[in-house]
């Protein structure tokens, strides 16, 4: 490691330093207030330095790149732990949850996932990947006094174990088959007799994509994802929805786009796995009466129609599902945002029973509900309708009419559900009572997400203009 | 001969992991993990690997088995964790037994790289094994290392945030 590797990686040092430095703190002066704000501090300064300081080098001890790519996310993941923070500011103050722990781990994860998007290196994805998961682990069940909490932190501990091992089992195997763990190197070596990839190579492929299932839910690997997203508290939801599937489609895209066509051989399968993905999320939805668990299924839904971008293996494609990763952080953040805000010492607004009629009492925070679902659902004029006209866009242009149609199918049935919420929210109901006013951090997020999801509805070629320069 | 002597101590290692899963009684599951891990210690022999299987004996094997056993007693626990659960293991052995022969079936198919490292056994024996590990996670891998301690780090902050009294 040179002094241009270190300067190349100031933004994972800066928040993982910040988050020792806090956890240091946090264990002598047990204020809350300064803590958070040291947090959300630390996480800006993280994104602004990936966005300033030019790396001198491309790549990270061979391990992870430092390209255009990386930063851009880097700067992503560090915003997203910025308002995790900020969210979650009022729930660990009236939990009595040590300031100190919850920030810490909340920057690790964030330091965790730009290192997970700008993996090149199986090590790197593989250490990356179990650093972030670990520190949410121990996130969802932060709260010890509600057993929801601790269901789902060990739901997802053992099912994030057996992810871990066909991670490490895929691993293995590519690294016999070929002799390299540098991905793009490795591809080429497992296609260099016959052009196609080798039997192992495939096995390993498998594996790995078995893991990403378990970690992004796709079906039929996600059953444990409402069981997890209601027990969880909404602000540790808010980054598990949006940070850690979004770095793993991430890391996904950056290896596929670096390494060429690799999924030729696998492309019935994944083709399988998005189509049953998108239909499982919509369908499973639909019979939902709580809302944490239906913005569950909807995230299940949206992970296939990622799928569909990634499996295109254009650079439109991948062009789309970055574009569509930052769309469904913004609004997914703003969505549980929004419960989070709402929540005080009965806990969260769940189920329809509590919303209905909240229109009335909270307008300004279920207006931004409606924009935000409505988003989700691709209404066009927002930022989810851009979003999926340019993954269904790149799928018609690969040729694949048939996902392209289970796709369509699936945005038509989750308007069906969006909508629901959305009229729910505002009938007339007399004994809808009032939750908490939220605080200004709260707001401000809020405010954030949606005019993020107004401007990337209206204007989405700012975004796209960026992201074509740093595909890799 | 040494064909022989891996897959007896492979169905060992199987068998005493499904051992984990299937006893009654914690302590005895535990028991059958230290197995596993002697297992996995005579796999690292037979890769000219001996610190890794010293490693693996004394840190495994040693001592993270002596605190679950530590846990596990202090605990007490009741009735309710010595229940047999017998649900879904037909769905899984299913499942599994499926997974298996499709492994088999691609690896039958496909065949290791005959690329070799940098290492020979030659080297081994002449540096030393413990130094060459040595070498390279302090050069190679200095990163990852780094990044395994921030692993290790979230890890304790969990146990003692999932485990203190309320203050």
């Amino acid at each position: 490691m040179s002094l241009s590797d270190l300067l190349a990686m100031l933004p994972i040092l800066i928040l993982a330093f910040g988050a020792t430095a806090i956890l240091m703190a946090g264990a002598w002066y047990r204020e809350p207030l300064p803590l958070l704000a040291g947090g959300i501090v630390t996480a800006l300064l993280g994104a602004l330095s990936a966005g300033l300081v030019t790396p001198p080098v491309p790549e990270i001890a061979g391990l992870f790149s430092a390209g255009g790519y990386a930063r851009f996310y880097t700067i992503l993941w560090s915003l997203l732990a910025a308002a995790g923070l900020m969210t979650g500011s009022r729930y660990i103050i009236e939990k009595r949850i040590g300031a100190g722990e919850y920030v810490s781990l909340v920057l690790y994860a964030a330091a965790g996932m730009a290192l997970l998007s700008s993996a090149t290196h199986l090590v790197g994805l593989f250490i990356a990947l179990e650093t972030f998961t670990l520190a949410f682990y121990i996130l969802i069940a932060s709260n010890r006094n509600c057993a929801l909490a601790a269901e789902a932190g060990l739901k997802y501990l053992l099912l994030g174990a057996v992810a871990t091992g066909f991670m490490a089992f895929g691993i293995a195997l590519i690294y016999a088959a070929s002799g390299s763990l540098v991905l793009p190197d490795a591809v080429m070596r497992l296609k260099a007799e016959t052009g196609e990839l080798q039997a192992w190579g495939l096995l390993g492929w498998g594996m790995i994509l078995i893991a990403v299932g378990f970690k992004i839910s796709l079906a039929p690997f996600h059953l444990w994802t409402p069981d997890v997203y209601q027990g969880a508290p909404a602000p540790v939801t808010g980054l598990l929805a949006t940070g850690s599937k979004g770095a793993v489609v991430a890391a996904l895209v950056g290896l596929l786009a670096m390494s060429g066509p690799v999924w030729n051989d696998l492309t019935d399968l994944v083709w399988l796995l998005a189509a049953l993905t998108m239909l499982a999320g919509a369908f499973g939805a639909l019979g939902q009466s709580n809302l944490k668990r239906l913005l569950a299924y909807s995230s299940v839904t949206h992970m296939g129609t990622l799928l569909v971008g990634v499996l295109c293996q254009t650079s439109e494609g991948f062009a789309a599902t970055t574009f569509y990763v930052v769309v469904y952080v913004v609004t997914s953040l703003g969505a549980f945002a929004v419960i989070a805000s709402l929540a005080d010492g009965r806990g969260e607004p769940m189920t329809f029973d509590q919303w209905r009629g909240l229109g009335y009492r909270h307008p300004v925070r279920c207006g931004v509900l409606v924009l935000l679902l409505l988003s989700l659902a691709g209404l066009p004029a927002t930022a989810g309708f851009m979003a999926k006209f340019a993954v269904f866009h790149a799928a018609l242009q690969s040729g694949y009419i048939g996902l392209l149609m289970i796709g369509i199918l699936a945005s038509v049935i989750s308007f069906a559900f969006y909508l629901r919420v959305t009229m729910l929210l505002f009938q007339p109901d007399e004994k809808a009572s009032s939750w908490h006013q939220g605080s200004v951090f709260e707001h401000t997020v809020l405010a954030v997400c949606s005019s993020a999801v107004l401007v990337l509805g209206l204007f989405p070629g700012l975004l796209f203009g960026l992201i074509r320069q740093i595909l890799p | 001969m040494e064909i022989l002597l891996f897959y007896s101590v492979a169905l060992v290692a199987v068998l005493s992991g499904f051992l984990v899963i299937r006893c009654q009684s914690p302590v005895n599951s535990a028991l059958g993990l230290v197995n596993t891990f002697f297992c996995l210690a005579i796999f690292y022999v037979m890769l000219h690997a001996p610190f890794m299987a010293a490693i693996q004996i004394m840190v495994y094997a040693g001592a993270i088995m002596v605190l679950i056993l530590f846990v596990i007693m202090l605990l007490n626990l009741g009735i309710e964790a010595r229940k047999r659960y017998t649900h879904g293991i037909v769905w899984s052995a299913l499942a599994s037994l499926m997974v298996l022969f499709g492994t088999i079936y691609f690896l039958k198919r496909g065949r290791v790289t005959g690329a070799e490292g940098d290492l020979t056994a030659f080297q081994i024996e002449s540096i030393g094994h413990t130094e060459l590990i040595g070498r390279s996670m302090f050069t190679e891998f200095l990163l990852p290392f780094e990044i395994a301690s921030i692993l290790l780090l979230v890890a304790i902050v969990g146990a003692v945030v999932l485990a203190k009294k309320e203050v």
